[in-house]
């Protein structure tokens, strides 16, 4: 009668380990966390980032580009139009830097700028020569002149295109999804025709002016890596600390 | 308490025996309990149940992901919609009722009715086929009764259609009237429905995944009746078999019930045995080529694919913390009876060679290509039976004329270290090795070697060469630099890095197809070298050298120029006396072998110095097996010296001989060591000069020794059923042997073929720089051979033909030629088909292009206008030769001549590339006009601004150009 008793309790034991899982086999690893989500900064206190990027030495003198072969080009200029891998002002002041924010800003996610960018091929030059933009807005690529230029964009981490634009006013719209510095644009028919287009993911960048002058507005504070990009110079970078309603100021200096 | 014992009757004592009984029973029932629990819990099982939780993770994830993405905002809204318009309807409830009590009752007549219509109709056709008999019988007066009948059943027909339809028509009154009332609850509820259709999914999902009493209940011991959730995952592949020793058996493949997420991407975050399989795109997927269902695991993994635990199918730890940590963790042991343990992942690609011994290239296992690639180009098949280069051509040059090309001092000090002269030669090194570099070797290597060079000039025929008229060094310079010569050649440093790069894990040693061009000069004569690269053929007939259609003067300055590099050392190195009695001996021990001790003795005797060294000559080229690679004369019909490694892949462990190293046994170490120090197996071991190893040395790296290992690995003797391989279709056999012709011609030198290869481009582009003719190297590509991407698309079957055999010129700003190669007449049909059929365009002569010159006139002169160079025209000829017509832009952005386009191109491909040239080439300078085909966003106003009428009329007009 006991044995009975007890071969029935036998016979649940296998049922309650059964429940308990199983022990024998290693524990799988879980999967990488997820990162806190991003979320757009707060300006009430915001300063920003302003000074100048000089070039140091002897900038190599600009050349006359030779028009010559199209007909359409050349009568478009009264003068010679000047090029020079390095354009400074008198006081060394150097022209088409790109300065953005390279890091510092990973917490933060920002909106597509509204507002279009544009770059202008007009008597056979590109107008930005150096253009900067956000991802996700819009630029639109006018041809001007009343000649074929084509439009040869080869990225590395966005689509390529490459496409004709024959007629006087024609228009391209493109987006750049990813964030890349110094994408170079060229027209292959006119092949002095060369400009760079900059995408960030963010609205931090400036292109210094003729003198070489940048700055950078509605920056929350905090701890940031500036870059500043040139398309012959190569890039410098430099930290800065930016405190509530304040303007930091930052100068870079390219050597030769 | 005292107790009783009983005694007398009974032969045993019961108590006792009661006591046993218990005892065993008790033992018994634990062991049967213990079998039961063993049999249940299964490691497997146990990953199942992980697994669970890892899929609730990832569902719940998800389930996260969508809710974030789904509009919420607008989801409440609709939800709102619903909600009033539900609200609304409460309060008609009773108009909703009574209409649909109406429509029920309607609909319920409307059956019958039909009902009755559908009887009618078959007593009607019943009718009419009595009339029709009876009027055939009896004549149309005969059959008046069956008339009225038909007429009858006709009227009832007539009636129950009109009831039907009356009906029909209320019914849908009312259904319209309900609909009015319902319409915008049923809108709001089927749109939310739309929107949450992948949430309720993966609700659905989650309610599924729970471990509720339901679940411990299925999975119970002795519930298999209730389809337990928890079950092994297998397939049975009836066309890969399993190697019973006697018989053959379907592979069965149980990997998939513990590796539970490696067909879907979801996993790739969760370690082994979740993590999905990191190549889906081509394995394991459903929709990649090699799905799991079909393929199984153990056909590229190895192991024992039926096996259910880690222990018992056999994994193979990658390296040696791997192996510490599943000793430790999972009980991880080495199986030896097992044959094929699992494959690393350094050495998985070996098992593509079952299915893809056929295919040349396998950009998706660049590191077999590799060594696939080795294995071809160092000539291992001269010595080793490879089923899969059987029928390739002697890797090294033809030796029977070498006194026409250079000298025995050369020769001789190129046998004994050819490294020292080319450091990147395929030419491996004979002498002085481990087992040859004692103090008699070293004497005994020179008198080999000399006897070798002998035997070689000695049995040269002549040739006839054309004398060098002098050249100029440095136009000999450049020609070589821009004529193509670097597509095979290299001339200045050579570095193992180009051949080969880590990063993409591709072989690009297309540069290093011909010989390194270094010190030639103090190897060949120059009359010798000026006939061969004007016709290469006329030296040597089976030669891949291609003739480049050199002038008289631009042969005799690359004359100059090679002759100008001179290798000082070798130039100056002349054969050493060797010492004579050795080389008596040497030919005695091997005339020994042949006779009797005292013949060979005499036959030595009466041989003089120049014999001996002709004898023993002959004898060592046999031993060491030159002719494996050289055409040597006397060894025409010489068979391979060395084992077969056909099947060496699969030969066992136990017959390969380690000698006296102390290195673990397995295939892959062994093959690593032979490659590394060929002769290291006799390190340690007496043996006489006959016995001992005589494999080259490769000087391999150690790369190049695991690519190697990778290959050889693969060649195994596990037959795959023709199911199971790549269909042989019309389209893959000609693309694999065009691939194999490119590859013998080395067409990648110069080219891009299927997007790899080009190698001498970017050189060219260099060089271009270098002369100042584009200021970067990117606009310098322009002047290199075109990529040949979409070539059969591109261009007339019959113009590739005359193109091949009589290249023409279509690129007129290159320096660089197409060469005329030596094709057969098969091998030039090969490749046009191979062209054809890598973009699958009719072969050969099915198109439309041959009636492709008769476009209307007008469409013509519309065309030209379009073309024209003005403005508001496209511009062609901005970048596009016309003829002899030079074009305006800068030499980098010139482009083919569109007068050849109707012998050369196909119109359809022109209409392609025009509306899409990134799509073709990607980097083109090409642009594209049409991005759109709208009405309206063409350029030309007589076309009305048609995008298609304009590119047609392009076309009509580039294909009449040059008629």
């Amino acid at each position: 009668m006991h044995l009975r008793k007890i071969a029935a309790l036998a016979l649940l034991v296998p049922f309650a380990a059964a429940c308990g899982g199983g022990e024998d086999a290693p524990a799988a690893a879980a999967p990488a966390t997820a990162e806190p989500a991003a979320t757009a900064p707060d300006l009430s206190n915001a300063g920003g980032v302003a000074g100048a990027v000089m070039f140091a030495g002897e900038a190599p003198g600009a050349e006359a580009i030779q028009m010559a072969a199209d007909p359409f080009c050349q009568t478009a200029h009264s003068d010679a139009v000047m090029s020079a891998p390095v354009m400074t002002d008198a006081a060394g002041g150097l022209m088409n830097v790109v300065v953005h924010v390279s890091s510092g800003l990973e917490n933060y996610s920002f909106d597509a700028a509204t507002d279009q960018a544009i770059l202008d091929q007009s008597g056979c030059v590109y107008d930005p020569h150096v253009l900067a933009m956000q991802t996700g807005q819009t630029v639109i690529i006018r041809n001007s002149d009343d000649t074929l230029h084509n439009v040869n964009v080869q990225p590395s981490s966005n689509p390529a295109f490459n496409q004709g634009q024959p007629l006087a006013g024609m228009e391209i719209e493109k987006i750049f999804d990813s964030a890349e510095v110094g994408i170079p644009a060229r027209c292959d028919v006119h092949p002095w025709m060369g400009a760079f287009i900059s995408v960030f993911d963010h609205p931090y960048f400036s292109v210094s002016a003729t003198d070489g002058a940048f700055s950078i507005a509605q920056l929350p504070p905090g701890d940031y890596v500036l870059e500043a990009w040139h398309e012959t110079l190569g890039t410098m970078t430099q930290s800065v600390t930016v405190a509530p309603n304040e303007t930091a100021s930052v100068s870079f200096e390219f050597g030769s | 308490m005292a107790k009783k014992k009983r005694k007398g009757v009974f032969a045993h004592d019961i108590d006792r025996l009661n006591m046993w009984f218990a005892i065993i029973a008790i033992a018994a029932f634990t062991s049967v309990l213990w079998m039961i629990w063993d049999d249940y819990a299964r490691p497997w099982k146990a990953y199942q149940r992980q697994f669970q939780v890892v899929q609730n993770e990832v569902t719940q994830q998800q389930l996260a992901d969508e809710q974030a993405r789904v509009d919420q905002q607008a989801l409440s809204q609709l939800r709102q919609q619903r909600d009033a318009a539900e609200q609304t309807l409460s309060g008609q409830s009773e108009q909703i009722g009574g209409l649909e009590d109406e429509i029920a009752a309607k609909q319920t007549r409307l059956d019958l009715a039909d009902q009755n219509f559908r009887f009618s109709r078959s007593v009607f056709d019943t009718r009419r086929w009595e009339f029709e008999e009876a009027r055939k019988h009896h004549g149309e007066e005969g059959a008046a009764a069956e008339r009225e009948a038909l007429d009858l059943a006709d009227a009832e027909v007539e009636q129950y259609r009109l009831e039907l339809e009356a009906l029909t028509l209320e019914r849908d009154a009312l259904q319209t009237q309900l609909s009015a009332l319902t319409d915008a609850r049923d809108a709001a509820t089927s749109e939310i429905t739309g929107m949450t259709r992948e949430i309720d999914r993966l609700q659905d999902r989650l309610d599924g995944l729970r471990f509720d009493w339901v679940y411990y209940l299925r999975n119970g011991p002795f519930m298999d009746g209730l389809n337990p959730s928890e079950r092994i995952n297998q397939v049975v592949l009836d066309d890969i078999r399993m190697d019973l020793n006697f018989t053959d058996a379907p592979q069965v493949d149980r990997c998939q019930s513990c590796h539970l997420g490696m067909a879907s991407a979801d996993y790739e975050n969760y370690d082994q045995p979740f993590t999905s399989h990191p190549r889906l795109d081509l394995f394991v997927a459903d929709t990649s080529i090699h799905p799991a269902g079909d393929f199984g695991c153990s056909v590229c993994h190895g192991g024992k694919g039926h096996a259910t635990t880690f222990y018992s199918s056999v994994h193979t730890p990658d390296n040696e913390s791997e192996e510490e940590r599943w000793t430790h963790d999972l009980g991880w042991g080495e199986i030896h009876l097992w044959e094929w343990p699992m494959r690393t992942s350094g050495d998985i690609e070996a098992s593509c060679v079952k299915c893809h011994m056929e295919d040349p290239w396998l950009p998706e296992s660049p590191k077999l290509e590799y060594g696939l690639e080795l294995v071809e180009n160092l000539g291992c098949s001269g010595c080793h039976q490879i089923d899969r280069f059987d029928d390739d051509r002697k890797r090294g040059p033809d030796l029977t004329r070498i006194g026409a090309k250079t000298g025995a001092d050369w020769a001789y000090n190129w046998v004994m270290d050819p490294k020292s002269f080319r450091p990147e030669t395929s030419m491996p090194q004979f002498f002085n090795l481990a087992n040859t570099s004692d103090a008699y070797w070293t004497g005994r290597n020179q008198v080999e070697a000399e006897a070798i060079v002998s035997y070689l000039f000695a049995s040269s025929s002549d040739v006839e060469l054309d004398s060098a008229p002098n050249g100029d060094i440095a136009r000999g310079e450049n020609l070589v630099e821009s004529v193509g010569c670097l597509g095979c050649h290299m001339v200045g440093d050579y570095s193992p890095a180009t051949e080969y790069d880590p990063n993409t894990a591709r072989f690009s040693g297309y540069r290093h197809h011909g010989p390194d061009l270094d010190g030639v000069g103090s190897k060949v004569s120059a009359d010798w070298l000026y006939t061969w690269v004007k016709d290469p053929q006329h030296y040597w007939a089976e030669t891949v050298m291609p003739d480049l259609r050199l002038t008289d003067g631009e042969a005799a300055d690359i004359t100059a120029y090679l002759m100008s590099l001179t290798h000082d050392t070798f130039a100056a190195a002349t054969m050493p006396t060797v010492d004579a009695s050795l080389r008596s001996d040497v030919a005695l021990e091997y005339l020994q072998q042949q006779m009797p001790t005292q013949a060979a003795a005499d036959q030595l005797a009466a041989m003089d110095e120049d014999a001996t060294k002709l004898y023993l000559g002959e004898r060592l080229i046999a031993r060491y097996g030159c002719s494996g690679c050289h055409v040597v004369p006397g060894f025409e019909d010489a068979g391979r010296i060395g084992t077969s490694l056909s099947e060496w892949g699969s030969k066992a462990v136990a017959r390969l001989d380690f000698g006296l190293l102390d290195l673990p046994h397995d295939r892959r170490t062994f093959l690593e060591q032979k490659l590394r120090s060929p002769r290291s197996y006799d390190d340690g071991r007496e043996r006489n000069p006959q016995e001992l190893l005589r494999m080259p040395d490769f000087d391999l790296t150690a790369e190049e020794i695991d690519a190697i290992a990778v290959a050889i690995l693969g060649f195994t003797d596990q037959e795959m059923r023709p199911a199971a391989k790549p269909a042989e279709t019309p389209r893959r056999l000609a693309v694999l042997e065009g691939q194999a012709i490119a590859d013998k011609f080395n067409c990648r030198g110069c080219h891009l073929l299927e997007d790899n290869g080009g190698a001498i481009r970017t050189v060219i582009a260099d060089e271009m720089v270098e002369r100042g003719v584009v200021n970067n190297a990117t606009a310098g590509l322009a002047f290199g051979p075109p990529n040949l991407r979409s070539q059969g698309a591109r261009v007339q079957p019959a113009w590739l033909y005359d193109f091949f055999t009589e290249p023409s010129t279509v690129r007129p700003w290159l320096d660089v030629r197409m060469p005329t190669f030596p094709f057969t007449d098969h091998e030039l049909n090969a490749l046009t088909a191979y062209f054809a059929a890598l973009d699958e365009v009719p072969y050969p002569f099915e198109s439309s292009f041959t009636t492709a010159h008769s476009y209307p006139a007008d469409l013509v002169s519309e065309g030209r206008e379009l073309a024209a160079d003005q403005s508001g025209s496209l511009q062609c000829f901005s970048c596009h030769f016309r003829g002899t017509q030079e074009p305006r832009v800068p030499p980098s952005q010139w482009a083919p001549d569109l007068a050849l386009a109707a012998s050369r191109l196909r119109p359809e491909w022109i209409d392609g590339w025009i509306k899409d040239p990134q799509g073709l080439q990607p980097g083109t300078s090409m642009p594209q006009f049409y991005t759109s085909l709208e009405a309206g966003r063409g350029f030309w106003g007589p076309l009305n601004n048609d995008p298609q009428a304009e590119i047609d009329a392009l076309v009509a007009y580039i294909m009449s150009l040059g008629n």
